[in-house]
């Protein structure tokens, strides 16, 4: 069900054109350039879907994935890091579309890779999935960090979020505006964790975590 | 744009849902409820009382979720009201006829 990817581009994203339309390959044109983009419909995309892909389109530039909240492997990630590929749902393809310049990496992924890879703590940052990072600190600990961007971390955002993208160290919250519910810390609790602000997470990074 | 298609699958999911789950609310939000033109994604707020579990509730969207851009924000009725989630979002409710 991936036919409704080319309805929903919205004509704001500045000069840029569907020129062909066989799914699931979109191709946009912008000025004198050509955007193909690859669709898929996975509730969770692997280096298997990355790789088959790439090997359909060798000048691809993005891969789009109709659904929803899906979990995108780690691997599935560097891929496409490593290939200069964009990534993700379609609102990710709008701003890569519209960006200037593009930039193939989500915008949420750039924040939390750059500002912890800024700390002169952290060795290393890597991702296992599109919202579980390990973090390597130069102290040797490792720590894994289910991140979540909600403006507001509700008891709901905490379960779904450990049960799609696995159990971390600690859960924190990278969306600097709104708050983290009493249910959503009760939640997280309950799994023998905690949701810190992304202030609180620096903080920790001085801790002995693994 | 479907926009007008999207509204009324999620109406009749919102529909069919409360009839399994009865007790839930529904809202639009975001830069749909907000008429913006070009919405990238539709927005929703599902405020459930705490014997439903936010997971059949999600379950019960899954077929509309393939079909359309649909972000789901699940709050319970304690988060809703505690964090004024509908007024502060200006959230608008979705309703449907039940009269069928």
């Amino acid at each position: 069900m991936i036919d409704w990817i080319p309805n929903w581009i919205p004509k704001k994203v500045s000069g840029v054109y569907i020129v062909e339309n066989a799914l699931p390959r979109i191709v946009f044109r912008q000025e004198n350039e050509t955007i193909p983009v690859f669709a898929l419909d996975q509730t969770r995309v692997t280096e298997f879907h990355v790789r088959d892909a790439l090997a359909i389109h060798r000048d691809l530039r993005f891969i789009v994935n109709a659904t929803k909240e899906a979990l995108y492997d780690g691997d599935a990630l560097g891929l496409c890091e490593q290939q200069k590929v964009g990534l993700g749902e379609l609102g990710e393809l709008v701003s890569f579309l519209d960006g200037t310049p593009r930039n193939h990496i989500q915008r949420d992924a750039r924040f939390v890779l750059r500002s912890l890879r800024q700390h002169s703590l952290v060795e290393s940052v890597t991702r296992e999935n599109n919202r579980m990072y390990v973090v390597r600190c130069r102290s040797h600990s490792k720590m894994r960090v289910l991140v979540l961007h909600d403006y507001l971390v509700t008891a709901d955002s905490v379960r779904n979020g450990l049960e799609t993208f696995g159990v971390p160290n600690v859960i924190a919250k990278a969306n600097p505006n709104g708050t983290i519910t009493n249910e959503a810390m009760d939640a997280a609790k309950s799994a023998g964790l905690e949701v810190l602000t992304w202030a609180e997470l620096f903080r920790s990074l001085s801790k002995q975590w693994t | 744009m479907d926009l007008d298609k999207c509204i009324k699958a999620l109406r009749n999911a919102a529909a069919d849902t409360s009839d399994k789950l009865p007790g839930l609310a529904f809202y639009l939000f975001g830069s749909c409820a907000r008429d913006e033109p070009w919405p990238e994604d539709v927005d929703v707020l599902i405020v459930y009382p705490l014997h439903i579990d936010p997971r059949a509730v999600r379950d019960s969207f899954t077929a509309c979720m393939r079909e359309f851009p649909l972000h789901l924000f699940l709050a319970s009725r304690q988060e809703a009201a505690e964090h004024r989630l509908v007024e502060l979002q200006n959230a608008v409710a979705i309703t449907w006829n039940t009269a069928t």
